[in-house]
């Protein structure tokens, strides 16, 4: 009890740090530079890419057991889970990799300047799976902080920044509400939850009352690496690999994306929601679910499904993280269609956005398809979520 | 029974002697029409199956499933189980492989020979007891080297053997390569779903460096003494979708298993081969040859090139990722192959859509590798020249 009150007691704290949030991203805001260092392309929109926020990061700090963070004693940065090794986060020069979880919009603004990104859609980082070791209190009052930080962020950079609502797996209905209240009080336009939610339709229907929120605000779903909470069922087995396991969990990545994939394109899960876009990061398990899309068009006869493109009307794919190779866009673009890419960088996870753009102008499409993925799938996105572009 | 070994050597012999008097055949453009006359376009088909009568009177004689049994309408059908690599599916007519035709389907399409086996993907060794299965598959090794003498320089065959007991199994191997003229036996994916599990195919593996066969993985569940195999998932949504993933997923395992780990370096004479290009391992081939460093390989294309991939249906319905594995992972080594023959009785010509498919996605030069060179290099070393 005396942890869980502290917990409650810091997280409280931390809301109030956020509160204070504003004024200091304002001053940072203030060197916003749109200096265009880079001799590649321009006017970007970068729609996969994330940012823990301090007051996150605050909240998480103060828990003493389960899923936290912990600052070793040179200041790195630790997200620990019981059971599984340490996952470094934030900027580590000596360090395996680095990344830009935890940066202002200084130092963000000056890095999408110097590459020519214009606009960032950002979100939580799913892949730390920290909201499937939560409890319901703790992931409304981490989720509510987070929302307000971006909030924040993104008030006071309208011009660069628009974000997603993180919200929890658990307590589905306040899920439900906190989106309502992005779309109503925090300027958001949706929400991202993790992509294992979704491995089937039983697992989809899970998350209606969201869903039925997000048909009434038109929002936008990010779908992004993750498990959710174990009580949504039809989910991935977290596999335990011992041997290869570098190659064999690019394979889980895959699965786990093509599962959802396939979900939104074949169930009929979203035929209820018709102003709903959907977003699967990884260019939705693209090897995966191309293979699939041109099996199930082999077979139209049978199935009735003559139309492969069509299944995919409101569905997006990124470019982000795994499947973010130059083939992979091409095979996603001749499959899918590229109307239906969009570009994202992974950065915050990734310390810079320079290896997609160099895969995007890499990829064997036409002018303008990348252009179509670099920038006007997501300005037309972007505009029909009411996002001034 | 020496003698029918000998037999088939000679008889491989004067076929592949006739294949290197083959002229050249240039691929100047897509070609999808059938092919015509008296040359071979193909060397082999590395990938069909035949369900033979000895198997169809065994199942018959079961009570339980895997069985056949009568319907209604007085057709033979096949009852099967749910494994980790399949649904059992509604009961499906069947009956033994009618090889007249499919050697009419060879000659139509100028393909030389087939590699035959049994239809893996029933998984009878996830679901027979061992004690069923060593006289079980005798019995199709049996009938199968029946065909090949009747056929002579047609086909070529790979061995039934269980993954319960690599003991009898690579006795039966030996049996397969002195007796029966078979080269090599056909395995069960799942057996490779882990190295854990690889490895207690051991002692066959070290009869098949032994004699150089060639293995034939196809996807199938591997019996469940194995370790390290992957969980039971049953869709509970769009099945067949879902089913084509877990199959591809399983598919890339064995690969990464049969290319990536140690497993095969004991074995440097055993060729391998993995059908439907290893599932979603094109895809995946630039994620597992980053994960190198990670694993102190120096260079993991060059060991997952040990492994030869082949299409399969994928031939017919998906001929960009064989574009796409053969830009990726090299054309030499990939083998020509169609998954005809499946459900036995008088097969659809599965060859012809292959070869127009794969006419359309290919080089010229890939497809001399595919179609032609790849097969006189393995079969070669198999010491069939």
């Amino acid at each position: 009890m005396k942890s869980r009150r502290q917990f409650l007691q810091m997280g409280a704290a931390a809301t109030a740090v956020a509160a204070l949030l504003p004024s200091r991203l304002r001053s940072q805001a203030v060197a916003e530079s749109h200096d265009n260092a880079s001799a590649g392309p321009s006017g970007l929109f970068d729609l996969h890419n994330h940012w823990i926020s301090p007051g996150a990061f605050e909240i998480l700090s103060t828990k003493t057991v389960g899923v936290r963070y912990v600052t070793n004693q040179n200041g790195e940065r630790n997200l620990v889970r019981p059971g599984a090794p340490a996952s470094g986060q934030g900027p580590r020069p000596n360090g395996p990799r680095g990344t830009q979880m935890f940066d202002g919009a200084e130092t963000r603004i000056s890095h999408l300047d110097k590459h020519g990104v214009q606009r960032q859609l950002i979100s939580w980082p799913t892949t730390s799976n920290v909201d499937p070791d939560l409890t319901a209190e703790e992931a409304r009052l981490l989720w509510a902080a987070y929302n307000d930080d971006l909030s924040g962020l993104v008030q006071k950079n309208p011009s660069r920044f628009t974000g997603v609502a993180a919200l929890s797996t658990l307590d589905i209905e306040w899920s439900a509400r906190e989106l309502a209240r992005a779309h109503d009080r925090l300027g958001l336009i949706g929400g991202v939850l993790p992509v294992n939610g979704f491995a089937t339709l039983e697992g989809a229907r899970a998350f209606a009352p969201v869903f039925e929120v997000a048909q009434k605000f038109k929002s936008h779903i990010y779908l992004h690496t993750g498990y959710a909470n174990a009580r949504i069922p039809g989910q991935p087995p977290r596999p335990v690999h011992g041997d290869s396991k570098p190659a064999r969990s690019a394979l889980d990545n895959l699965w786990n994306f093509t599962a959802a994939t396939i979900t939104f394109a074949f169930s009929g899960f979203l035929d209820a929601y018709p102003d709903v876009t959907v977003q699967v990061a990884q260019l939705g398990g693209v090897g995966g679910i191309a293979l699939v899309a041109e099996s199930v068009q082999q077979s139209a006869a049978a199935n009735g499904i003559t139309d492969i493109r069509g299944k995919f009307k409101n569905i997006y794919l990124d470019t982000g993280a795994g499947g973010r190779g130059p083939e992979a866009i091409a095979l996603a673009a001749r499959v899918i269609g590229a109307d239906r890419i969009l570009f994202g960088t992974d950065y915050g996870a990734a310390a810079s956005v320079v290896p997609v753009i160099e895969n995007v102008e890499h990829s064997p499409l036409t002018p303008e398809d990348r252009k179509r993925i670099f920038s006007e799938n997501a300005r037309t996105l972007l505009a029909s979520k009411g996002v001034a572009v | 029974m020496a003698t029918t070994r000998r037999r088939f050597i000679k008889l491989a012999g004067i076929a592949a002697a006739a294949g290197t008097l083959l002229p050249k055949r240039t691929f100047a453009e897509p070609d999808s029409s059938p092919p015509s006359g008296p040359d071979p376009l193909v060397l082999v088909d590395w990938h069909s199956h035949v369900i033979t009568p000895g198997e169809i009177s065994y199942l018959s004689g079961r009570t339980k499933a895997p069985r056949i049994y009568k319907d209604d309408q007085g057709r033979s059908v096949l009852e099967n189980l749910t494994t980790v690599s399949a649904a059992g599916g509604r009961p499906s007519v069947t009956s033994a492989s009618d090889i007249e035709i499919r050697v009419k389907h060879l000659d139509k399409n100028r393909v030389q020979r087939q590699l035959l086996s049994y239809t893996v993907a029933l998984g009878y060794d996830a679901t027979l007891p061992i004690e069923e299965l060593r006289p079980f598959y005798r019995t199709l090794n049996d009938d199968m080297a029946a065909t090949l003498m009747k056929y002579p320089g047609r086909f070529l065959g790979v061995a039934a053997v269980p993954t319960t007991d690599p003991a009898w199994a690579a006795e039966e191997l030996a049996r397969a390569h002195q007796d029966l003229g078979l080269i090599g036996v056909a395995l069960p994916l799942n057996a490779f779903a882990t190295v854990e599990s690889a490895r207690t195919q051991a002692r066959l593996f070290e009869t098949a460096q032994k004699f150089g066969s060639h293995i034939f993985v196809h996807r199938a569940p591997a019996s469940t003494q194995l370790p390290g195999q992957p969980p039971l998932i049953v869709p509970t949504d769009l099945g067949a979708v879902r089913w084509s993933v877990i199959s591809n997923t399983h598919l890339v395992n064995g690969a990464i298993t049969l290319g990536l780990s140690d497993f095969l370096d004991p074995y440097p004479d055993v060729t391998v081969q993995v059908i439907m290009l290893g599932g979603f391992f094109p895809y995946l081939i630039d994620s597992i040859i980053a994960s190198g460093p990670r694993l102190n390989i120096k260079d993991p294309l060059a060991r997952l090139r040990r492994i030869y991939l082949e299409p399969g249906p994928y031939s017919s319905s998906n001929g960009e990722w064989v574009a796409l594995a053969a830009q990726k992972f090299g054309a030499d080594r990939i083998l020509f192959g169609t998954d005809y023959g499946v459900g036995g009785g008088t097969s659809q010509d599965r060859l012809a859509p292959s070869v127009a498919s794969l006419n359309k996605a290919l080089t010229p030069s890939q497809r001399q590798l595919i179609y032609v060179d790849n097969s006189r290099a393995l079969l070669k070393a198999r010491g069939i020249t």
